[in-house]
């Protein structure tokens, strides 16, 4: 049977970061237990689909999929059991400091949470404030201590180019994780969101501070063990996140919630997207009605669009078998030109086998792919 | 008892920019009735859209009037002219069809460069100045001053200048009284041959070329076959009429009378302003005087941002030319814009409005190259060339030396600002002529520049180190040998011919070191390092160097990322519809206008 990675979306935060876009509510604990009613609802009316299919990824994300109490997710996943043919090596749920503490945390692990993600973004408290999060690095410390006797898999997000965020300081940041002994670390260059509050009373930082801190956390990140094997990730062996490299890899994935996404190929390729109104999901899954507000069906020239975009993202890059196999085309013929040019930049190396994004290539992600993609 | 020709008034309004000129002829067309008040709007005679935004009169216009005083009703012929330096010719035609002009002068303002020159210009046609001071109401009006000013500086009479506001409509009988009182009634016999002096003309799509004329000796009807004496063309006379001010048809025009022909000329470039109409079957002995062919001041590229528009630019040149036969053209090509046309204009100004209308009326995205002169290159043969396009300067081993246009600036401005303005002409290589007060605080300050100078930065300079202050006006003087240089950019090694300029030896470092700074601003970052330098000849003056793009990634790209990420890369992979190509080097549009603007 098929693989399927599972995506369970909880749209909720206590109050939104400065310089999140994401769609998430605030204030609506008490209808938490509605809403995984509403999930399990959800998974049922894709029954026949998932009858096909063994889920061996979960992830809960947010929002703060953690606001939610440990028998909440128990109920959730012991619903979705009923429905899908659930045989998870990797069930993450993303996580936030200041919502957990021992018992929660036990609690997780207790129903089949076995992978960790939090959000620190910085361990600087003064930063901390500035970009609206609720907790500090001390509370952060706190829950991770507990954690690392619960689960053996734990992720840390962070955010560099922020306001008021020198280079040394995000340094310190990624070394006090990696002394933390962390098996993943992500490290997401700060995106200023139009509309967001941040966006609002910070200009952002100049490309060369930035590119300074990024290339000098994968430095440092590659000297304590981390494999740089996704643009922004970072894992000790054996601990990429599978459930995203689905994403990455082309792989299905269906996504429940209220602006989840999904990506299933049945007859054809779909890509497909939950309502992101709160109360209009609700009331399409009382209909018994799949919430999708979005359903792109992809034509051979946007499934290799997709692909150049999401293979270039990763270190193992494009091989030219996988490529011609999937599509029946050269690779090598088909994109000479660019493959030269890219090579020439310096964006790239390749060998018999395929081509591999370098750090310049990691940098100006964007500009190679465009110029992959013009051949198409 | 009056009759005829003495019933008639023919004037023109001359003013500084923001003295009040259409404001006052708004006025005049009011108090008249010329037109019904719920037809009135602002800026009645400037139609043009452009003319209406910036308050300036582009093209000529005219209106008839009725007005009773005294013992009858009085027929005023008002000629809205353009007052900018760049159309002076036209408006010495203008006056040329009027016997008196209407001094506008601010009375908190007083005299400026523009209100000297225009007077100059209505002297020299034997016009009689009627001054009037507007602008009374103003806190800041001074009107004892500034007609002591107008008599000391111009040597007019003062004494029956009606003191107004057009703005609040106050005194507006007066000007019209005066001009009935105190200008002259046309005079000329009407059965004498055919003079009509043309002093401007439009295109109508269904009549041809229109003349707009003053009668000055004569009569003409339809029927009658003209000849255009500079042209040398004859036509048949389909239409003849006066404006009131739009046209209307009337059964014939007589000496006196302000008015339009019209004779299916299919170009207006037929019907030039200050040629003579005349019969062809009894034509006149001799033209009018003062006919000029009026050849363009200042030459750019025109292109448009989008190469495949290349066919909607000539068409829209076109028609334009259909209505201003000052504009010229013709195609050229650059290895940086690829097709577009090498364009001849008046003056900046004109150059300004073409390429506005242009891109208004037509929809279009221009790119321009920075505005030239015409130069003589005398080269070694002893031959000399006339050279509007930098890139068509012969090898320099081929020149024997160069000249340039020269012009004569007269410059008025407050005395505190005479260090400044000086700095200024001395700075853009001017010599200096004469300096006179023309009260306690104000100079006239005489200068010869080169054009060149003029058309880069001058009046920005000029406004801005005098606070606005100054006018300035000025007129071609001929040709002077000067040691000019091609100033050449290149762009990463390759020469980039869309920004090739001519300049003087001496300004060629600083002009090259600016262009270069202006150049590293105005093109992004792009994979490679991108050197810019400036050169003349093989030798290179200046450098400065875009650095290599650091950034272009989308740090999260997870489920619900990947549709907008597409479609945002296809975006990116069809690129930036304004950008030029320059042998590896991208540069948007913007970024060969940038290197026109003032530091």
């Amino acid at each position: 049977m098929k693989k399927l990675g599972l995506y369970i979306h909880i749209p909720f935060c206590s109050a939104k970061c400065y310089y999140c876009d994401f769609i998430s509510f605030p204030n609506m604990e008490d209808c938490f237990n509605q809403y995984i009613d509403a999930l399990i609802s959800e998974a049922l009316l894709y029954q026949n689909y998932l009858n096909s299919k063994i889920v061996d990824t979960i992830f809960i994300g947010g929002g703060t999929p953690s606001l939610f109490s440990p028998l909440q997710i128990k109920r959730l996943l012991c619903g979705l059991k009923d429905v899908c043919n659930i045989e998870a090596k990797e069930i993450t749920i993303e996580a936030n400091p200041e919502t957990l503490n021992a018992q929660k945390i036990e609690g997780f692990a207790a129903c089949g949470i076995n992978r960790l993600s939090m959000g620190l973004q910085t361990h600087d408290n003064d930063i901390l404030k500035r970009i609206g999060r609720r907790h500090t690095y001390e509370m952060f410390l706190e829950a991770i201590n507990i954690a690392k006797s619960y689960f053996s898999n734990i992720s840390v997000d962070t955010i560099f180019a922020l306001p008021g965020q020198s280079i040394k300081s995000f340094i310190e940041t990624i070394q006090n994780l990696i002394d933390l002994s962390l098996q993943h670390i992500s490290a997401y260059a700060l995106k200023l969101e139009p509309g967001t509050k941040l966006a609002c009373d910070f200009a952002g930082a100049d490309e060369d501070t930035d590119r300074q801190m990024y290339h000098s956390a994968v430095k440092l990140l590659a000297s304590a063990g981390y494999d740089h094997y996704e643009t922004s990730n970072f894992a000790k062996a054996g601990f990429e996140c599978l459930h995203n490299l689905k994403y990455w890899n082309g792989d299905e994935y269906l996504g429940l919630g209220a602006a989840a996404h999904s990506f299933t190929a049945q007859s054809k390729k779909v890509r497909s997207s939950n309502t992101e109104v709160i109360n209009d999901y609700f009331k399409l899954i009382s209909k018994g009605k799949r919430p999708a507000a979005q359903t792109i069906s992809l034509s051979s020239l946007d499934e290799k669009n997709e692909y150049l975009m999401l293979r270039l993202r990763l270190k193992k890059g494009i091989s030219f078998k996988d490529f011609n196999e999937r599509f029946g085309c050269d690779f090598e013929k088909i994109f000479e030109e660019p493959i030269e040019a890219a090579l020439k930049a310096g964006l790239i190396t390749r060998d018999e086998n395929g081509i591999y994004p370098t750090l310049r290539g990691f940098d100006l992600q964007n500009t190679c792919i465009a110029e992959f993609m013009k051949k198409l | 008892m009056l009759s005829g020709m003495d019933r008639f008034r023919n004037f023109c309004i001359i003013a500084h920019i923001d003295h009040g000129k259409s404001t006052l002829a708004d006025r005049l067309i009011e108090t008249t009735h010329t037109i019904q008040k719920r037809d009135m709007r602002e800026q009645i005679l400037d139609t043009m859209e452009l003319e209406q935004e910036r308050g300036i009169t582009i093209k000529a216009q005219a209106v008839r009037m009725f007005y009773e005083h005294g013992t009858g009703e009085y027929t005023l012929n008002l000629i809205d002219t353009p007052g900018h330096v760049d159309f002076t010719y036209e408006v010495s035609r203008s006056m040329a069809a009027c016997e008196g002009a209407i001094l506008v002068v601010d009375a908190s303002q007083g005299i400026e460069a523009q209100t000297l020159a225009n007077v100059y210009l209505a002297m020299d046609n034997d016009l009689e100045i009627l001054p009037v001071i507007n602008k009374i109401d103003l806190p800041s009006a001074r009107p004892d001053e500034v007609c002591k000013e107008i008599e000391d500086v111009l040597g007019l009479d003062t004494s029956y200048a009606p003191r107004i506001s057009a703005k609040e409509g106050f005194g507006i009988e007066d000007v019209l009284k005066a001009v009935i009182e105190y200008l002259p009634a046309p005079k000329g016999d009407k059965d004498k041959p055919l003079k009509a002096l043309i002093f401007d003309s439009f295109y109508d799509n269904y009549k041809g070329a229109i003349s707009y004329v003053r009668i000055k000796e004569g009569s003409v009807a339809p029927g009658d076959e003209i000849l255009l004496m500079a042209a040398g063309k004859k036509f048949e006379v389909t239409e003849v009429g006066l404006f009131s001010p739009m046209p209307i048809p009337m059964p014939s025009l007589t000496a006196g009378e302000v008015g339009y022909i019209a004779a299916s000329v299919k170009n207006v470039s037929d019907t030039k302003v200050g040629d003579t109409i005349t019969n062809a079957q009894n034509p006149a002995e001799q033209a009018l005087p003062g006919y000029k062919e009026v050849t363009p001041m200042v030459f750019c590229g025109i292109y448009t941002a989008d190469g495949a528009r290349y066919e909607d630019l000539r068409d829209a040149l076109a028609k334009l030319e259909l209505n201003d036969a000052s504009l010229i053209y013709e195609p050229e090509t650059s290895v940086a814009l690829g097709f577009g046309f090498r364009c001849g204009f008046l003056g900046l100004l004109h150059m300004e409005i073409i390429q506005e209308r242009l891109e208004r009326e037509f929809d279009l995205d221009l790119v321009t190259t920075a505005p030239s002169v015409s130069y003589h290159v005398i080269i070694v043969t002893g031959e000399t060339l006339i050279i509007e396009n930098p890139t068509s300067l012969p090898p320099v081993t081929s020149i024997d030396y160069m000249e340039e246009p020269m012009v004569e600036a007269t410059i008025m401005t407050p005395d505190e600002y005479v260090g400044a303005v000086m700095e200024i002409c001395q700075g853009k290589r001017g010599s200096f002529k004469t300096m006179e007060y023309i009260e306690d605080t104000r100079v006239l300050i005489h200068y010869e520049l080169p054009l060149n100078e003029i058309i880069y930065d001058f009046f920005d300079m000029l406004k801005s180190k005098t606070r606005g202050y100054a006018s300035l006006d000025y007129e071609l003087k001929g040709y002077k040998k000067s040691d000019l240089v091609r100033l050449d950019m290149l762009l990463n090694s390759d020469m980039c011919d869309a920004l090739s300029i001519v300049v003087h030896r001496d300004k060629a470092y600083a002009r090259g070191r600016s262009i270069a700074e202006k150049l590293k601003d105005a093109i992004p970052r792009q994979m490679f390092e991108i050197p810019i330098q400036a050169a003349i000849g093989g030798k290179i003056i200046a450098r400065e160097t875009v650095k290599a793009m650091r950034k272009d990634v989308l740090s999260k790209c997870y489920g619900g990322d990947i549709t907008r990420k597409k479609k945002l890369l296809e975006k990116q992979k069809k690129g930036k519809k304004r950008m030029r190509q320059i042998g590896s080097v991208q540069v948007p549009s913007e970024a060969f206008m940038s290197v026109l603007k003032m530091d």
